[in-house]
């Protein structure tokens, strides 16, 4: 099963790529970026819908995951029909075998829905939050919380989240179930 | 692209081994330009150290390496060198020019010493033909960059070289370009019959319109509108009027309408200069030009020249660099020419028939050390693919050409 990544930066698709390697484990699961380079202002490009395209010709992906923030908590019609606009252009690039991962502020919301781990690396005390998806700005809560940290870390932090506790996260809940539909 | 004729001498394949991170390394080059790319730190600056030093015979450096060139023009080439001094050796005796085996093969045929004497491998490949200069550009500008960057003095005595032309002429580290103007100047100054300032001035005056045919290269493809020599030099004949001074020979630049010492232009154009001006050949040129192979001067048609240029790019604008890769892959039709680039847009000069001129360095491991490869098969497909799309260079810059 080859699984194709489609982030707004390469820091993302690596976040994604360690955090669900930890339920994936089977060497049969395969994960391979996708434009690893793009970044969110040019996912929107002709030229990466064509460039999407070559890619997904020539790595043939079982299922292509596109990761993106929603950079809002919810409600917020205007920025769900946007991205939702998105998803179904790119979805149609790769032959309707997409899946959306979207974001609820944005990707940091999942450090805090394992807040522990977080805690633990950089010796902080934030408290652990109800609900993640409510939560504005998180990577700006995390900066703030420690000066240490800054979003090149996203990788190492994925890598060390404990998957359980990051399905906490509703929307993460969601696209894991529909994923494991797909398998 | 059109390829330089069959018959022309390039460099076709090298092995080397026993450089920094250069250990084991083999690649294979094509005719006229090729362009090498890899991250940092993969060895693609020791890789072309390397290789000028084996191509220049240069070997004062080197111990515990091998390497092997191949050449070809017609026949097959190969040049062998390789030294291993041991350190109790080293203690022995303080001069091991002589300890570098070198092995001339041609056809299969190794190229043996004359009958009576021992036999230098410069004069082997001068006997064999086998004739070509190296011209090496590592980043920024020459530490002495006499007559362009540094105003020349010297002496001029009938039939003699002073010292100051003679260190020019032997410095390997002697730009190309200022090596050509000191041999065009000597074969001008030569042929003076009598000295009189007048004379001079006139052989002079000849002389200084060498120069011309770059300035519709440069103006094409640099800011500088023209280059000239200053004529604030001054002459100075010996009373026994056997010889003479020429002091202060520099050249000058014109950019937006001002004559500008090289001094005053900026770095990217003194690097444009700099690489287009060892690159760039006068095609009807009489003189002499030296030959690094045979340490000959002889005429400039005999000689193949392969030219290593680290990263062209560096302080360059994109627009202005874009000029340059045109100026090299023209020049590349009668040259060889490598690269080192981490500019994406030198891709985008490559044809898509041609993606065998690229070739990624990466370093494989610590103890392996620097790997050179060409694009295997699914790496040409997706080139292809990015090609018909958009441009090469999205392939290095978004997909997975480096992992």
């Amino acid at each position: 099963m080859k699984i194709g990544l489609v982030g707004e930066a390469p820091n993302d698709t690596q976040s994604i790529k360690n955090l669900l390697l930890k339920k994936y484990t089977d060497t049969s699961y395969e994960f391979v970026f996708m434009l690893q380079r793009i970044n969110g202002s040019s996912l929107d490009s002709q030229k990466t819908k064509r460039l999407l395209r070559i890619e997904f010709e020539l790595q043939k992906p079982n299922i292509v995951i596109f990761i993106r923030d929603l950079d809002s908590t919810l409600p917020n019609k205007l920025k769900l029909d946007d991205r939702k606009i998105y998803f179904n252009n790119s979805n149609n690039i790769v032959d309707k075998r997409g899946i959306h991962l979207l974001h609820i502020y944005e990707i940091e919301a999942l450090i805090l829905a394992d807040i522990e781990t977080f805690n633990k690396i950089y010796k902080t005390q934030i408290k652990k939050f109800e609900d993640v998806m409510k939560v504005k700005e998180p990577k700006e809560l995390l900066k703030k919380a420690s000066k240490n940290y800054n979003e090149s870390h996203n990788p190492e932090i994925f890598d060390k989240l404990n998957f359980n506790k990051v399905l906490e996260c509703i929307y993460f809940e969601k696209f894991i179930k529909k994923m494991d539909k797909l398998f | 692209m059109t390829n330089i004729k069959n018959d022309v001498l390039y460099l076709k394949e090298v092995f080397l081994s026993g450089y920094k991170s250069i250990n084991n390394v083999n690649i294979e080059f094509q005719k006229g330009l090729n362009i090498i790319i890899g991250k940092n730190a993969a060895g693609k600056t020791n890789f072309l150290k390397f290789l000028s030093k084996c191509l220049m015979l240069d070997y004062d450096e080197l111990n515990d390496f091998s390497a092997n060139l191949i050449f070809e023009n017609g026949r097959e080439i190969s040049l062998k060198a390789s030294r291993n001094i041991k350190i109790e050796d080293f203690l022995k005796q303080t001069d091991f020019s002589n300890k570098v085996e070198t092995v001339l093969t041609i056809s299969g045929k190794i190229i043996k010493d004359n009958k009576k004497e021992w036999t230098s491998i410069s004069n082997k490949l001068a006997e064999n033909n086998i004739i070509f200069d190296t011209t090496f550009l590592s980043h920024g500008l020459p530490n002495e960059y006499y007559i362009v960057d540094t105003s020349f003095s010297f002496k001029i005595q009938r039939r003699k070289v002073s010292s100051e032309l003679s260190k020019i002429f032997n410095d390997t580290k002697t730009p190309y370009f200022v090596k050509c103007l000191a041999i065009d100047l000597i074969s001008e100054i030569f042929n003076i019959e009598t000295l009189n300032n007048t004379e001079i001035k006139k052989s002079l005056t000849s002389f200084f319109k060498i120069i011309n045919p770059f300035n519709e290269i440069l103006n094409k493809y640099t800011p500088i509108e023209e280059f000239r020599f200053n004529e604030n030099y001054n002459i100075f004949i010996e009373e026994d009027k056997e010889s003479f001074t020429l002091n202060n020979l520099f050249l000058e630049f014109k950019i937006d309408g001002n004559w500008l010492p090289f001094s005053n232009l900026s770095d990217g154009t003194k690097r444009l200069f700099y690489i287009i001006s060892e690159v760039f050949e006068i095609n009807e040129a009489e003189n002499k030009r030296p030959s690094s192979s045979t340490s000959l001067y002889l005429g400039n048609q005999e000689i193949r020249r392969i030219i290593l240029i680290e990263e062209p790019e560096l302080g360059i604008h994109p627009h202005q660099f874009q000029k340059l890769m045109e100026f090299l892959k023209i020049e590349s039709e009668k040259k060889q020419i490598i690269i080192t680039t981490h500019s994406p847009q030198a891709l985008d000069a490559i044809h898509p028939d041609e993606l065998n001129r690229i070739i990624i360095a990466y370093l494989a491991d610590a103890h392996e050390g620097t790997k050179l490869r060409h694009l295997n098969e699914s790496e040409l497909i997706k080139a292809k693919e990015y090609v018909k799309e958009d441009y090469l260079s999205d392939y290095w810059l978004y997909s997975d050409l480096e992992k």
